[in-house]
């Protein structure tokens, strides 16, 4: 083989090389060069909790583009956060872990004069004991954490806990992959305070956990596609994911257990390392209109804290006037201070065994 | 002739560099943040504390993280021996009796360890779900099936790993066995001896090494393996790999996930000085 | 014995590709979910070429993955050499260290860069998941450099010295030929490494850095849209092209070695 062709042979995978870095090059610089260059805007928050519609009308509006990321718990965004990631300029914390955030220096102050649809919300949610003057936060939707369950293989009577523990289900249960909602859990069933800083009520919740281990199928954040397989046919949820499987299977239906079940409420919110601070609130005010939080309701199923939405919200279930409504054992979950790591060392003992 | 180097001063530079950085310091730091104290809400600082690793004789934790590395040991134990199992005959079949297509097939075997892992873990959903093709292939042929329940059990996690690490094994007994001289089997045949004789007396004990360099690379890997565990599992078993994360995301213990790692770390380093030695001694004798 | 054994083959073959095929097939599926056949269709490959949140993590991938192959191949030509070459202590600290990144399982790496990192205020990027790549991708072209260059002669490299060439110049125009070869295949391992990688990527990516296998991990997590289905099924397909061409490439290449 002559000499040349030989070369060629050897340097080819190089060749190769340098066209694809040709290529990634020319991409990357048509991106920056476009008249489409965008702002980007980093959105962290639990999947599925932003409809593409109204992400895209916020693209379309601001001419920015959104990257939406998800984390299965609010741990995990505490955890990111503490690692010092940053660039996230609108995360979605829950009303416990907004504490803990408050309490690590990791939210930045909101200006409110950037805020002028913080009008609509409802009084109660206006006052929320863990941001009183919403500094930090502002409230983005809320719900109840309940069973959901398929009619046609689970029986519509009961509605409550024990269907957990009904050996006719075992091993079709998912549960939630977070250590707050799924150690409350046990505790209402033992009738314990979901918000205990003891220990021994935690061992307790973990043994009882443990001992029924048999009738759980999965731990995940999203029990959606496992519910459509129908791999799971009863789920630890929340509110609005029970409300989105019904749609594509209306025999997919929802309940608060008797025992009671967790209301939380889930906020808006700028952390300290975000880049687009600016944009962050333009976006928050746009959530807060009155046509996006009825749409947000509509979408997904959740309350809505925004009064002005409320007349547009279709189901009268999920207004904002419906809070009072919540019966006497449907409870928020507290900030435990430094009692946390109790709750996530039981985590892991659970999840070790 | 004396080795002499000739390295440039840049080489010297960039190689130490690599190693300093990018592998030493951090494992050094992962060791001393062993002995640092957990914040509050998570995050760590530098007081100095031997309480996690005594966490270890604490009476139910300690039992707890034992039982997770029984786990992951156990994992790792099964996968290799079917790994070995299964790959052994293959790699045997290969080198001495598929003639011109050995290449060929080699090369088919090879191609899955290359695609994205990712990827052919998550192929088995569509196989395994119970609305998937094997329940709807059972229906077909009559069993009333309620539920396959191999999906999210160990059963999915121990078929995806042996899955996931068989061509490893393979490629790694192929090329060991590959070497064996060939001479020393036809020697065998010549004396006489049937192929069961020279499978035990030559074949055999020559590919042990392979055997082994195979067992010790995947063994090493099952043991830290979390996302098999965490996707085909459901995240209802837990290893060691899976505490590990579980220890520097969700509960936010950094401190207590280097202990948990260094123990994995002195487990493994004990395997690999084990296998070094073994390689030292004498394996590819045959008994003629 | 070699009916048993072709038999064998198959069965160990079907076991391995049939989960891959399954997906393929699906990746057609008219359906939107399940595995119910519905029909043949191409939407879930349009749509994937029109998701700009499949379309980001590729590119990423790509960058990356050409960034490590390229920093590895020069770090592990530095640390390949000075295991063969390498005074004492400089032979052995590095084979030593050439072997870690390969036996260790990748968490640890992943998760101890990562300490790092925050410990030392390193901002979590693309960057920090190049070096965590470049960190394993050094180590096996080290591998490869080592097996070649030990069986070069080295009264080459020596003779080139004794002759009056100065340090850089030998290195240049003695050893670096020798390993152009092992450089380009080391590249290619690299490349390929880093692209399927992971774990290191999963701990290492900071905020809006997404890699393929990242976000094909995500999607598995957090809800499987059919797009899944076409986009592993692209990667499968693409890869069984890449590694058999590279397979015989490497073949050729092996034929031509003693011309």
């Amino acid at each position: 083989m002559s000499n040349w062709k030989h070369k060629l042979k050897v340097y080819a995978p190089l060749i190769i090389f340098f066209s694809l870095v040709v290529f990634v090059i020319q991409y990357r610089v048509r991106e920056e060069v476009s008249p489409h260059s965008y702002r980007e805007l980093n959105l962290y928050a639990m999947s599925d909790y932003f409809p593409k519609d109204i992400l895209k009308e916020f693209e379309r509006q601001k001419n920015v583009r959104i990257h939406y990321d998800h984390f299965s718990n609010n741990e995990e965004l505490l955890a990111k956060l503490q690692a010092g990631a940053t660039g996230y300029d609108v995360i979605v914390p829950s009303d416990y872990m907004v504490v803990a955030l408050i309490e690590n220096r990791l939210l930045s102050p909101l200006q409110h004069e950037y805020l002028p649809h913080l009008n609509n919300i409802a009084e109660p949610f206006k006052h929320r004991s863990y941001d009183v003057k919403s500094t930090y936060t502002v409230p983005y939707l809320w719900g109840t954490t309940g069973i959901a369950y398929n009619s046609k293989y689970v029986d519509d009577n009961l509605k409550s806990l024990t269907l957990l523990v009904d050996p006719k289900y075992k091993g079709r249960i998912a549960l939630l992959e977070d250590p707050r909602e799924t150690l409350s859990l046990a505790l209402r069933f033992l009738g314990l305070d979901i918000n205990t800083k003891s220990f021994k009520d935690l061992q307790k919740a973990v043994q009882w956990l443990d001992s029924h281990r048999s009738q759980i199928r999965i731990f995940t954040a999203d029990a959606k596609q496992h519910m459509m397989s129908e791999d799971v046919w009863i789920a630890h949820t929340y509110s609005g994911d029970a409300h989105i499987v019904a749609k594509d299977k209306p025999e997919v239906k929802y309940f608060v257990p008797k025992e009671g079940a967790t209301l939380w409420t889930d906020n808006l919110a700028i952390p300290e390392g975000a880049d687009e601070k600016e944009l962050a609130h333009e976006f928050i005010n746009y959530i807060l209109e009155a046509g996006v939080g009825a749409s947000l309701a509509n979408q997904l199923g959740y309350s809505t804290p925004n009064e002005a939405s409320d007349p547009m919200v279709e189901d009268p279930d999920l207004r904002s006037s419906t809070l009072k409504d919540m019966g006497p054992n449907v409870l928020y979950m507290k900030d435990l201070g430094t009692s946390t790591f109790l709750w996530d060392e039981a985590w892991t003992r659970l999840k070790s065994r | 002739m004396k080795n002499r180097s000739i390295g440039t001063p840049l080489v010297n530079l960039g190689a130490w560099f690599w190693l300093s950085c990018l592998v030493l310091v951090p494992l050094i730091f992962v060791f001393l943040l062993s002995f640092m104290t957990r914040k509050t809400y998570g995050g760590f600082e530098a007081v100095w504390t031997l309480s996690n690793y005594l966490k270890i004789f604490d009476p139910s934790m300690g039992i707890l993280i034992l039982k997770v590395f029984g786990r992951s040991f156990l994992l790792a134990f099964v996968t290799t021996f079917f790994c070995a199992l299964l790959a052994y005959p293959f790699a045997l079949f290969l080198v001495f009796k598929s003639g011109r297509y050995r290449h060929f097939l080699f090369a088919l075997m090879i191609i899955p360890f290359w695609t994205n892992f990712l990827i052919r873990t998550y192929a088995w959903f569509a196989l395994l779900s119970d609305s998937g093709w094997i329940m709807q292939l059972l229906h077909q042929l009559g069993f009333e099936l309620q539920s396959l329940n191999v999906l999210f059990t160990w059963k999915a996690v121990y078929l995806g790993m042996v899955y996931n690490y068989l061509p490893f094994m393979a490629m790694t007994l192929y090329i060991n066995i590959e070497k064996i001289d060939v001479k020393l089997i036809e020697a065998s045949h010549d004396l006489g001896a049937g192929v069961f004789q020279t499978f035990t007396r030559i074949i055999f004990p020559l590919s042990i090494p392979g055997l082994i360099a195979g067992s010790v690379l995947v063994f090493i890997p099952c043991l830290g393996e979390f996302v098999i565990p965490d996707i085909l599992g459901g995240s209802t078993q837990v290893y060691v790999g899976n505490l590990l994360t579980q220890q520097f995301l969700t509960a936010r213990h950094w401190p207590m996930g280097a202990a948990i790692s260094m123990w994995l770390l002195a487990a493994i380093l004990l395997l690999i000085y084990l296998f070094k030695k073994n390689q030292k001694t004498k394996w590819g004798e045959a008994q003629i | 014995m070699k009916w048993l054994g072709a038999l064998f083959s198959i069965f160990l073959f079907s076991f391995l590709y049939l989960p891959m095929l399954v997906l393929v097939v699906l990746s057609f599926n008219e359906a939107k979910r399940g595995s119910a056949w519905l029909g043949f269709s191409w939407k879930w490959y349009e749509r994937l070429f029109h998701n700009p949140d499949l379309i980001n993590p590729f590119f990423t991938s790509l960058e990356i993955a050409l960034s490590s192959a390229v920093l590895s191949a020069f770090l592990g030509l530095c640390v390949g050499y000075l295991i063969v070459r390498g005074g004492k202590f400089n032979r052995e600290a590095m084979s030593w260290a050439s072997y870690l990144p390969i036996m260790l399982p990748e968490i640890v790496l992943g998760l101890s860069l990562l300490s790092f990192f925050v410990w030392i205020g390193f901002p979590l990027g693309r960057m920090s998941v190049l070096l965590g790549h470049v960190a394993f991708g050094t180590a096996y072209v080290a591998v490869l450099v080592r097996a070649r260059l030990s069986q070069a002669d080295p009264l080459l490299e020596d003779a080139a010295y004794d002759l009056g060439s100065n340090r850089r110049k030998t290195f240049i125009k003695v050893v670096l030929p020798q390993l152009t070869t092992t450089l380009i295949s080391g590249m290619m391992m690299v490349f390929t490494l880093s692209f399927d990688d992971f774990i290191i990527s999963f701990f290492l990516a900071g905020v809006g850095v997404t890699t393929l296998p990242m976000k094909v991990y995500s999607m598995l997590k957090f809800g499987v849209t059919p797009e899944v289905n076409a986009l592993c099924a692209l990667i499968l397909m693409g890869s069984f092209l890449l590694v058999t061409t590279s397979l015989l490439y490497l073949r050729s290449l092996d034929g031509q070695r003693h011309v």
